[in-house]
């Protein structure tokens, strides 16, 4: 196979995955209002955990400090990292929602996100601290004995199902009336409160779905690039994928998946090959930070519903039992 | 002071943490005082506090660097914050304000200006660390506590613009209009108070105190570096959800507590663990007195 | 404080009439402000009952107590016999009390037959578990609940703007919404806060017909209203409340001679 080729199939597996990412923060931010600024250490966690459960014990390994250590085969460290991930969210929610301003969502996720990443630094012994793990092993290649390229291409359709099972989810999710409940909440908190509905459960059932996305992702990405570390889950990182979700569109989930295509994937490579600069290689990654937040804000400026705007509900056609009543709107109109 | 009880071997320890403590508390509480008055007219907080004292802190550097006095240059980087602050809510805050954008969306934009300003700090000053030209500091034995000349300054500073806040709420057309802006804007705007006026010079004055913090701030720590505001960013948010929303006394007051507070904890425990605490107690008044916990009845 | 179990505004002792709600001897302050003050009022079953009173009486304030937006301080709500003071709204509104907002409050990016959707209680696909387990069921209710969201915004002359985005509407459209949207939940008491503010004669006149037709199905209602010509139209019970408490009940007439109410509305209490 050749360069060209193995380098569009390491961009579709990661965009995959991103759409992964996108989704969940779009259930708990597009759909049900949920500000988690907090959002990539849940992904972080998922990839932690999948990489601890899936590399042996670490004293077989030089250099390298971690709990677990289980060298559980594909997809149980998966599957745990997003459990994980998952009630870890419930965790913060638990702090995070319990109070309706949304300033305070922000404030406590904000500092969730600064207190994990320091914590998680600082605290070699966990998850081999800054450093970070590596050499997680890739699923199942020893057992399927493929070549090099072969096992991409397998890869690329192991993260391929996961996208399609998580977009169906979604999708459904959406289209339930669960999703309409988490978007009355996201219009009106009080008003959705006042027709019986549990908003607390409610946001925190979206906030543990949300989190599970994001451990699956991170799980994903740490099986695909075998290593991870604090350096790749920053507080811009959460930015990426908000842009993400605001410059396609949130709510609409082909429009997140467009919007994760344009920022994540296309920008971040595009600006990856450009030259750097002497000793500065702070730059690059900054001038794209920038760029990114500029394209946010100008989004929520002059497009704030994104490039794809949120669908209006669909129901099935209902005959009315009476003829339609026209007497009415008369008067309404006046109103 | 009643901090004895916390060690009953040596608690001289930790009687000179909690001076270290009156330290922090000042810093945090110019920056909270400002942070808490504009998150009381705007409605919304600034979550680029942290790049406020950062950028107040190059300001002063800049100016230090040829040659100015560092107390001058405390001053010069308080007003290029302020000038950076107002030019901002006119560009960029005050427009989306007009079009009516939720605050969802205003949290967003302040969290995009957040990273666009870290980054911009980041470009423009680099990664390295950088020093003022400052005069040794000389240790003072003042009974119980032991704090520098520099120190003495800081905890002066703070109580120089506590009184000055205090003086213009109270007395000045300004403060009071203010303070009608946080309780009720609404009403304040229908009262014929120039709103726009008074929401500029609210970021002017809580960039201006932002500006002054970070300055200090890089006094007691010693050194800058691109993302040294960001990371004392919640402690200041824990000082102002301790205070109670559009509290300027709730914030002195959730200042000095989180700043001794956290020392105290940094003698007793281990320095590592001073944002620890300070995110605890914020966990704690959010689960459990989310209008402050000086306050009677906040903006809840 | 003594709870005496009949409070001073219950119903005349000869009357068969059922109490659906009593609010009883309930005190609400706000920091230094008292707003409402050892107020206490019974709500009959199947009656219209109106909140009338100067602007600062307290009405606004008791809708959001009963509706459980305030935490209660002092005093207590029975509902159906059931104490409902101190549960959080949801808990309340599920036991079939719902409350409109004075302001309407739609969802605005949302249609207007999607916000109808919103409030029927017990919806299967609200758990996510039969959503994936038991689609057909889930897909079932939806068709009948949209059936009866089809027919309640006919009754409402909203059924042509049934895909138009609830923000959209006019001021008067939202009002007929509003009502219609918090009929979906099936309640057995409904609190309307205000709903005729800000809308034109002819309209208000529909409304009050809707309110009637409420009550001819076995719905009680009690409204803050401030026209009081619909008020004496529609409204069997008429509640005086000012100064955080309850001045007078009875009918619009009976109301209309009493020296106090008088008083509290003309002496700008």
């Amino acid at each position: 196979m050749d360069r060209t080729l193995l380098y569009l199939i390491s961009l579709a597996t990661i965009f995959f995955i991103y759409n992964i990412l996108s989704w969940g923060l779009n259930i708990q931010f597009g759909m049900t209002g949920i500000l988690n600024f907090a959002y990539i250490i849940f992904m972080a966690i998922g990839a932690y955990i999948a990489g601890s459960f899936a590399l042996p014990k670490a004293t077989e390994i030089a250099g390298q400090t971690y709990v677990f250590g289980f060298s559980l085969p594909f997809p149980i460290p998966l599957i745990m990292g997003g459990i994980v991930a998952s009630a870890f969210g419930l965790l913060v929610g638990f702090v995070a929602l319990k109070r309706l301003r949304s300033d305070y969502m922000a404030i406590a996720t904000v500092s969730v996100a600064a207190i994990t990443y320091d914590f998680i630094g600082n605290y070699t012994p966990l998850f081999n601290g800054w450093d970070g793990l590596a050499g997680v092993p890739a699923p199942l290649q020893t057992a399927l004995g493929l070549s090099y390229s072969n096992y991409q291409l397998f890869f690329l359709a192991v993260c391929f199902a996961f996208m399609v099972f998580f977009f169906f989810l979604t999708q459904r999710i959406n289209h339930s009336p669960f999703g309409r409940t988490l978007r009355s909440i996201r219009e009106d908190i009080d008003v959705s409160e006042a027709f019986g509905k549990d908003t607390f459960r409610y946001r925190m059932i979206a906030m543990a779905i949300g989190c599970f996305y994001a451990g699956v992702g991170g799980a994903l990405l740490i099986e695909y690039i075998s290593a991870l570390n604090p350096g790749g889950w920053t507080t811009g990182e959460t930015f990426v994928l908000f842009a993400a979700l605001i410059i396609g569109g949130s709510g609409n989930n082909w429009g997140v998946a467009f919007g994760t295509l344009l920022v994540p994937i296309v920008f971040q490579e595009a600006t990856r090959y450009l030259p750097q600069f002497p000793n500065s290689d702070y730059i690059i990654p900054a001038l794209r930070n920038i760029i990114v937040g500029s394209l946010l804000i100008i989004t929520l400026w002059f497009r704030p519903q994104g490039i794809f705007p949120e669908r209006k509900a669909e129901f099935p056609s209902v005959p009315l039992a009476e003829p339609e009543n026209k007497q009415e709107e008369a008067d309404v109109a006046l109103g | 002071m009643t901090m004895m009880h916390f060690n009953p071997f040596n608690p001289f320890i930790y009687l000179n943490a909690a001076g270290f403590g009156l330290v922090t508390a000042s810093i945090l509480a110019l920056c909270a005082i400002g942070l808490t008055l504009q998150f009381g007219v705007t409605n919304y907080i600034n979550f680029a506090i942290g790049s406020f004292l950062t950028i107040g802190a190059y300001f002063a550097w800049m100016v230090n660097s040829h040659g100015l006095n560092i107390w001058l240059a405390m001053i010069v980087g308080g007003l290029g914050t302020a000038v950076l602050a107002v030019i901002l809510n006119m560009g960029i805050m005050q427009q989306f304000v007009r079009r009516n954008y939720p605050v969802l969306f205003m949290l967003i934009v302040m969290f995009g200006l957040a990273l666009i300003l870290q980054n911009v700090t980041l470009a423009i000053w680099g990664s390295d660390f950088k020093r003022y030209t400052i005069a040794t500091p000389h240790q003072f034995n003042l009974g119980i506590f032991k704090l520098t000349d520099q120190q003495l300054v800081i905890i002066g500073v703070a109580l120089v613009i506590m009184l000055g806040v205090h003086l213009l709420l109270t007395y000045t057309k300004i403060g009071k209009a203010m303070r009608a802006m946080s309780d009720n804007p609404t009403l304040a705007r229908n009262c014929g108070i120039d709103t726009n006026l008074v929401t500029n010079i609210t970021w002017a004055l809580s960039g201006f105190l932002a500006g002054l913090a970070g300055v200090v701030l890089a006094i007691n720590i010693t050194t800058i570096q691109p993302s040294f505001g960001d990371d004392f960013q919640f402690v200041i948010f824990a000082a102002v959800i301790v205070g109670g929303i559009g509290r300027p006394y709730g914030a002195i007051a959730g200042a000095a507590l989180i700043g001794i507070v956290t020392e105290v904890s940094a003698a007793l425990i281990n320095s590592s663990y001073k944002n620890d605490v300070a995110f605890a107690i914020l966990v704690l008044v959010l689960l459990f007195r989310p209008q402050g916990i000086f306050a009677t009845e906040g903006k809840a | 404080m003594s709870h005496s179990v009949e409070t001073p505004t219950s119903a005349p002792p000869h009357s068969a009439v059922a109490t659906i709600l009593r609010v009883d001897h309930v005190t609400h302050a706000f920091g230094g402000y008292v707003a409402i003050n050892d107020c206490s009022l019974d709500v009959h079953t199947g009656k219209i009952t109106a909140l009338i009173g100067p602007n600062g009486a307290g009405k606004s304030t008791l809708i959001n107590l009963i509706a459980g937006f305030y935490p209660i301080q002092q005093g207590s709500i029975t509902f159906n016999g059931q104490s409902i003071g101190g549960l959080p709204p949801y808990r309340i509104a599920q036991q079939g009390l719902i409350r409109t907002f004075q302001i309407s409050r739609d969802y605005g990016a949302m249609t207007v037959l999607e916000n109808l959707m919103v409030p029927p209680r017990n919806q299967l696909g609200e758990n996510l578990v039969n959503v994936i387990f038991q689609p057909r069921k889930v897909a079932q209710q939806e068709k009948e609940l949209v059936g009866k969201a089809l027919e309640m915004l006919n009754t409402f002359g909203l059924y042509e703007k049934r895909e138009e985005y609830a923000r959209n509407l006019s001021g008067g459209q939202k009002r007929l919404l509003e009502m219609s949207r918090a009929l979906m939940s099936d309640p057995t008491l409904l609190l309307l806060d205000e709903p005729m503010a800000g809308v034109n004669p002819a309209l208000a006149q529909r409304l009050a017909q809707h309110i009637l037709d409420l009550r001819g199905k076995g719905l009680t209602v009690l409204m803050v209203e401030h026209n009081l010509g619909i008020v004496d139209q529609i409204c069997e019970e008429v509640i005086v409340m000012a100064n955080g408490t309850t001045l007078a009940r009875g009918t619009m007439e009976e109301i209309r001679a009493h020296p106090e109410v008088i008083t509290a509305y003309l002496g700008g209490a």
